[in-house]
């Protein structure tokens, strides 16, 4: 039997309902992700676009519904092995000591490592490939905490790159990054896609979904109201019902701009 | 490559080496200096009966308290945390004073041990119904503040009603921790307890080192934070248990041994395990060697020498890391 290497892995969310301390903050979300797609889940605050992440990362169980990778439940793949297809990145950048730069995104190897192996010259390889696509050599031996915020919040993604899983999913990476290290972010984002990988994206910043994501998932409210393309998702009357603003879609110089012009109330 | 693996290593040979010296130092000195009694016979009988418990005893309790320390910090992501924080040593202090209440502990040698274990069972069971197999760490935290406090409130009362004068001095001893006067049975007694808990708790530190980074992101790399949790709960209450349960309780050690190493070990919890755990060794050993020269007639006792090192240890922390963090 020989496996094709080049498998169409899929994460898929069949009606999943999820409650947080006893309110429902999703709701019959139902979607199917995988073979180089770029998604971005977009909404408001407290719309559940990271509940929507976790759910689909394994790391909370839905009250009602199930997830599977590739056909199978999260629940029966060992966590092992669920790590080495899908990196999570959280929203929350605390790392707890003052771990080396590089020692943090050494962490992301974690699952490729037998128990209390060494790592292999594959680990370091790795490593130092997703240190140079985050651009964080030049700090790699500093302490993590006296990296500024945006630093940081590179030194966390390279960590998630390391892990080499199929699947990224990325709570808000690019919040408190500069204009050239999102654009760049994102820029790293579609060719992880390019080479088949799939990553899936919570993203504020609506031109940047727009002009990066081929796929948007938008939610407000605890369910999903438009899910498909990019370009058909993001779209005035989309917007006002999501976020309750007036917007300008447009094009300048070939890029596409989602401008929020004023609240609607 | 060989740098970063010598800054895992050279850590781990110094505590241990250290370890070492304080352990051989430890069967050497005693209350009258240098060496042992000229007459063979007294000499093989001080040798066996009476240095040899205490250094290992000695050893096992400062490495159960030095690795516990690391442990929970590392769990609990809190550089305050300390063996004493889940209320184990306060069940096992509980337990070993109710022994000497009742009077137990001056008819059967054993009794008093044992109820010290019979206390840290009790108090990680206490701890577990609280705070739940699965769960936060603050329940953890709170749960264990909970047990600490009903015990230390109890250890109180037995205080407060001791039978006898005599009774409440022989508690108060008892409580500042002491490893003279320990016999081979009492070696015998601890020795397999901590071994297994050492033994439990030196596997943590793949998973500890993943929590660095919140829990999410650790149990998305893999790690089975119940499976953990019960590690470190179990680990530490047969340690930590049997270490108090015979030796009373010493305080500081598992505070202070993590905070001293940390900085040498690039502050990874993980590579923080085996040094901590010679580290509390080392400590208590050499703890134990100057109160030989101190108070030979043992009315120092141990865990007061330990407090009394530790607290200007932590002063000297406590301003350096202002230095460091200055805003």
């Amino acid at each position: 039997m020989t496996a094709n290497a080049r498998e169409v892995l899929t994460l898929s969310a069949e009606s999943i309902r999820v409650s947080l301390g006893g309110r429902c903050v999703l709701e019959n979300f139902s979607t199917r992700i995988g073979g180089g797609e770029f998604v971005a889940v977009v909404g408001a605050n407290g719309a559940g676009k990271s509940t929507v992440l976790k759910a689909l990362a394994g790391l909370i169980t839905p009250d009602e519904g199930r997830v599977r990778l590739d056909g199978r439940l999260l629940p029966d793949i060992p966590a092992r092995e669920l790590a080495r297809a899908v990196a999570y990145l959280p929203q929350d950048r605390t790392v707890h000591w003052a771990l080396g730069a590089s020692r943090v995104v050494a962490l992301g190897r974690l699952p490729h490592r037998s128990f209390a192996a060494a790592e292999s010259a594959t680990d370091q390889a790795a490593i130092d490939a997703a240190m140079v696509r985050m651009d964080v050599m030049p700090f790699a031996q500093r302490p993590i905490v006296t990296l500024s915020g945006g630093e940081r919040a590179r030194v966390l993604v390279a960590r998630a790159l390391a892990q080499e899983a199929r699947f990224l999913i990325a709570d808000e990476p690019t919040a408190g990054l500069d204009p050239a290290h999102s654009l760049h972010l994102f820029e790293e984002f579609s060719r992880l896609a390019c080479d088949g990988n799939t990553v899936i994206t919570a993203i504020h910043d609506l031109s940047m979904a727009l002009r990066y994501a081929h796929r948007v998932i938008l939610l407000s409210g605890g369910r999903c109201i438009a899910d498909g393309p990019a370009a058909a998702v993001l779209n005035n009357d989309l917007l006002a019902q999501a976020f309750g603003i007036e917007t300008i879609v447009t094009t300048v110089g070939g890029i596409p701009i989602v401008l929020p012009t004023s609240a609607l109330t | 490559m060989t740098a970063g693996r010598w800054v895992a290593v050279a850590p781990v040979l110094t505590t241990a080496g250290l370890a070492i010296v304080a352990f051989f130092l430890s069967l050497w000195i005693g209350p009258e200096g240098w060496g042992l009694p000229d007459n063979p016979a007294a000499a093989q009988l001080v040798f066996t009966e009476i240095r040899v418990p205490r250094a290992v005893l000695g050893f096992l309790i400062g490495a159960a308290l030095g690795l516990s320390g690391a442990v929970l910090q590392g769990y609990l992501r809190n550089p305050l945390a300390e063996p004493g924080l889940l209320g184990i040593s306060g069940g096992a202090a509980l337990g070993a004073v109710m022994a000497i209440h009742s009077g137990l502990a001056g008819r059967i040698a054993m009794a008093l041990p044992m109820a010290g274990l019979a206390g840290a069972a009790a108090a990680a069971i206490a701890i577990v119904a609280l705070a739940g197999a699965t769960g936060s760490t603050t329940t953890l935290i709170l749960a264990g503040v909970a047990v600490s406090s009903v015990a230390g409130a109890l250890t109180s009362l037995a205080l407060n009603l001791s039978p006898n004068p005599f009774a409440s001095t022989e508690i108060m001893f008892w409580l500042m921790g002491s490893l003279t006067d320990r016999s081979l049975i009492h070696v015998w007694l601890a020795t397999p307890l901590i071994l297994i808990g050492i033994a439990m708790l030196l596997t943590t530190g793949r998973d500890l080192e993943a929590l660095s980074l919140g829990e999410d992101a650790a149990k998305n790399l893999g790690v089975d934070l119940t499976g953990l949790r019960f590690k470190v709960i179990a680990g530490s209450a047969l340690a930590v248990g049997a270490a108090t349960a015979v030796a009373g309780a010493i305080s500081f050690i598992g505070l202070i041994v993590p905070h001293v190493i940390r900085p040498f070990v690039g502050h990874s919890p993980q590579r923080l395990l085996l040094p901590c755990l010679f580290g509390g060794a080392a400590m208590v050993l050499f703890a134990d060697v100057l109160l030989r020269f101190l108070s030979p007639q043992g009315d120092l006792r141990l865990g007061v020498l330990s407090a009394l090192i530790g607290a200007p240890f932590f002063l000297w922390r406590v301003l350096a890391s202002r230095r460091e963090m200055a805003p």
